[in-house]
């Protein structure tokens, strides 16, 4: 009965959470899709949420790619300038020298950085770190093995790397139930402003009046599930008064349940009711 | 050279095999006369017949990728390139005779619709699987080379590399599926086996048409970013590193989308006929591991 009863809609922060299988929240939405499965909820994602999700893990997968190249045309640079003057015609190997230049590669890096705005520079700088600290102890490994020192050896194991998690990034965002078949919903305009008046993200505010479209077209019970604390969970109360319902995702079943129990109609009828979960 | 030809036409003679030489098929049962002396002799043969042999696949094969093009450049002419394409296609079935033969042998074993055929179907897939993974591991390593020759984005090379995963699996899956026809082909009357064979086909005629849409964009995106960066037909084998600024962004990124929901359609099946083969984990050193759970714990923000 619950299953045409209601249905929810994940934030992009959830879904993304299963692609990159964050440690913090794994657990969180595991349960959740345990729940979901338990109990046979359908469990979509609007178009625009889909869009976020991509874009972000292209985003990331951009970001690394261009470090490891740029990395790899500087380090070449430094290694022809050594070799001409040896009188070689190869690259030499990989070297406790070279831990130098990657050093001023990243100093550099981030000081680019530093000129973008404030949000994008705090994720993107932490990203640059965690990159920063790959390439190093990949060095070190390598510096250590006779076998893996050369240059081209180098930089192939090293994309052959971040390609395979990069490339598991990608598998898991296709394999994501909740992504098989995206919502094409346009919100009501009045309904993005309105959102967006209690001091909700233009983005967070679409979604959530994405949401609140397709339970009216729909007639069921529809709820948003985000990890979104400060824009979402926490003004659950003031979205409910918009006639949308948000939840955690360790909440989000009883959240539905308690809809059921507690008003029992669809919303065409039991909206009014709304004020009673 | 950023990529092999012949991976491209190794993939595209596996798949002929895979999708054509094992779905796209009709039986034919045959009533033959003939006197022996005084006895008339009355006997049924089964004949198991592809529609259309490898080399043409190959050729028609060639012919649907350039549909996926939007356009070419006046130089690029097609007929001349399909010969091309052919004559790598068949250096490739010279230097890999046992899978000639291993297909051959299927065919005339009476294909799928007799219990010799059925068998040697196994030997024709695993001889398959092998050369898939062997031809796969070659273009991945051709992309790496080429993406740190190049400026084009990490996604796309990414991309391709699910397509290699998602191909390797693709074999595995029909030999399972044919693994039933294996037990009904000891006891089944021809027609009963020609029935299981019809739901055989109905079973993974979407998956297989999911495949080829998605190795048609793959192979596409390779050709059109090999012509991007050529001047004549012979150049194309002498392509040393990509550069954007030789490609239609339009073009590239409608290409690059046509493989990515080609994919995504691909796993959607996997998920119905073997989702256990998707939670696969994958193997990277420390330095890797840390990146991936920073990565994890920075995505969502």
């Amino acid at each position: 009965m619950l299953r045409k009863f209601g249905c929810f809609f994940l934030d992009a922060c959830v879904v993304l959470t299963d692609v990159f299988q964050n440690k913090e929240y794994k657990d969180k939405v595991e349960k959740f899709n345990k729940n979901i499965s338990e109990e046979n909820i359908d469990c979509f994602t609007t178009k625009s949420v889909d869009n976020e999700c991509k874009n972000r893990i292209k985003q990331i997968i951009e970001f690394a790619g261009t470090i490891v190249v740029n990395l790899k045309l500087k380090l070449a640079h430094k290694k022809i300038i050594e070799s001409r003057d040896r009188g070689e015609h190869v690259f030499a190997p990989m070297a406790e020298t070279d831990f130098e230049l990657i050093e001023q590669i990243f100093v550099e890096k981030h000081k680019e950085l530093k000129s973008h705005d404030k949000d994008v520079y705090s994720t993107e700088k932490e990203l640059l770190s965690a990159l920063e600290h790959w390439a190093v102890s990949f060095l070190e490994e390598n510096i250590r093995s006779v076998k893996t020192r050369s240059f081209e050896l180098f930089f192939y194991n090293l994309t052959d790397e971040l390609m395979k998690i990069c490339t598991d990034f990608q598998r898991r965002f296709d394999i994501n139930k909740s992504l098989l078949d995206p919502k094409d919903v346009v919100p009501d305009t009045a309904d993005v402003d309105a959102i967006k008046g209690i001091g909700i993200e233009k983005k967070d505010a679409y979604n959530v009046a994405c949401v609140k479209k397709y339970q009216t077209k729909n007639d069921i019970w529809s709820v948003f599930v985000s990890l979104d604390y400060k824009d979402i969970v926490l003004k659950a109360d003031e979205l409910k008064k918009h006639q949308v319902l948000c939840s955690d995702p360790i909440h989000a079943i009883h959240r539905l349940k308690r809809i059921y129990r507690k008003i029992g109609e669809p919303p065409s009828k039991g909206l009014i009711k709304i004020h009673l979960i | 050279m950023v990529f092999t030809p012949a991976t491209i036409t190794a993939l595209s003679f596996q798949s002929s095999i895979l999708t054509h030489g094992l779905l796209n098929f009709e039986a034919i049962e045959e009533r033959i006369t003939e006197k022996l002396g005084h006895l008339k002799m009355t006997y049924t043969i089964r004949k198991f017949v592809p529609v259309k042999t490898l080399t043409d696949y190959g050729t028609s094969d060639i012919n649907s990728i350039f549909n996926y093009i939007k356009s070419f450049p006046d130089w690029f002419d097609k007929d001349q390139f399909v010969q091309m394409y052919n004559e790598v296609n068949n250096k490739y079935l010279a230097e890999n005779p046992d899978l000639k033969n291993a297909y051959d042998e299927f065919i005339s074993g009476g294909g799928l619709f007799s219990k010799q055929g059925v068998e040697k179907s196994h030997h024709l897939i695993s001889t398959l699987q092998e050369k898939i993974s062997s031809a796969m591991n070659g273009a991945r390593e051709d992309d790496i080379r080429a993406f740190l020759e190049s400026d084009l984005p990490l996604s796309l090379f990414c991309r391709y590399s699910t397509f290699y995963d998602a191909y390797n699996l693709y074999p595995k899956i029909v030999n399972e599926e044919i693994e039933h026809l294996t037990k009904v082909s000891y006891y089944a009357r021809f027609k009963i086996l020609s029935h299981k064979v019809k739901d055989f086909r109905y079973k993974l005629l979407p998956l297989a048409n999911a495949i080829e849409t998605a190795r048609m964009y793959w192979t596409a995106s390779k050709l059109y970013l090999l012509i991007s960066h050529s001047h004549d037909l012979s150049g194309l084998r002498n392509v040393q590193s990509l550069s954007m600024k030789h490609v239609d962004q339009t073009e590239f990124e409608r290409l690059y989308e046509g493989l990515e929901n080609g994919l995504k359609n691909v796993h959607r099946h996997f998920l119905i006929h073997k989702p256990d083969v998707l939670n696969k984990s994958i193997i990277v050193s420390q330095p890797t591991t840390y990146l991936q759970n920073e990565i994890g714990r920075l995505g969502i923000r």
